[in-house]
């Protein structure tokens, strides 16, 4: 499509400045042909349609200059979407070497702990029982889910000697 | 006449489109969702192992926080790129 369109404007331009030196010959010629008494009638014809061409040619002149200031500007334009784009594809290989980079890091820290919960916490599980409310409380917490009333934990269970009746 | 000037026109419209750079597309890494968080069985559950699920759950966080701040990062030093190009 670019092609056909590069073909169209060459062709165009080749026209536009074919008018203007064809304006100039016929203006030229329209003063020689004063001598020719066969051609002499159509001088003026001539010349009209010589400076007639010549005027188009002029205008079309301008456009192509003004067109030519476009495509450099088009072309000026591609290369810094170019080099934009370049320094973008750049960015985005720095950050995403940096995120893999810390998110190992992130990793690795976190298994030293599992490592020191295996090691040292271990020990204290026989001791240590984990109330269901606990765990009630904290799938809560990691789901941001709210805790209703009905699995709020039981109260605790309170003994009381009541006094035997008929003992003083 | 007309016919030109309108052909001539919309080819110089066009250009419009072809010198503004083309906003990128951010790196997967970056557009993946955080993860749930892992949640604790209920039935004989130890304590080490509760705050092992606890650790990998703060863990989690961790990566999220690396990731958002990275799409923070990101998006800033886009704009700017972005802006500096289509001067």
């Amino acid at each position: 499509m670019w092609e056909l369109n590069q073909a169209f404007l060459f062709a165009s331009n080749a026209v536009k400045n074919l008018l203007l030196v064809s304006g100039l010959i016929a203006i030229v010629v329209s003063y020689l042909i004063t001598w020719i008494p066969a051609v002499n009638n159509y001088k003026i014809a001539i010349r009209l349609l010589g400076v007639l061409a010549l005027v188009v040619g002029v205008y079309y002149q301008g456009e192509i200059d003004n067109e030519k200031k476009w495509q450099a500007r088009l072309t000026s334009g591609e290369l810094k979407a170019k080099d934009t784009e370049i320094a973008s594809g750049k960015q985005n290989v720095k950050i995403v070497t940096k995120v893999v980079k810390d998110v190992q890091i992130v990793r690795e820290k976190g298994d030293t702990v599992i490592e020191y919960i295996d090691r040292e916490v271990i020990k204290y599980d026989p001791n240590c029982p984990v109330p269901k409310e606990a765990i009630t409380a904290l799938n809560a917490a990691a789901q941001n889910k709210v805790i209703t009333k009905k699995s709020q934990p039981d109260k605790p269970v309170t003994t009381e000697t009541k006094p035997q009746e008929g003992k003083k | 006449m007309n016919k030109l000037l309108i052909i001539i026109s919309a080819l110089l419209l066009s250009s419009c489109m072809l010198m503004a750079p083309k906003f990128p597309e951010a790196p997967i890494v970056l557009t993946e969702r955080c993860p749930p968080l892992k949640l604790i069985p209920t039935d004989h559950t130890e304590f080490s192992e509760l705050l092992k699920i606890t650790t990998q759950n703060y863990t989690t966080y961790f990566e999220c926080s690396v990731k958002v701040d990275a799409w923070v990062e990101w998006y800033n030093t886009q704009k700017k790129i972005y802006e500096k190009g289509s001067k």
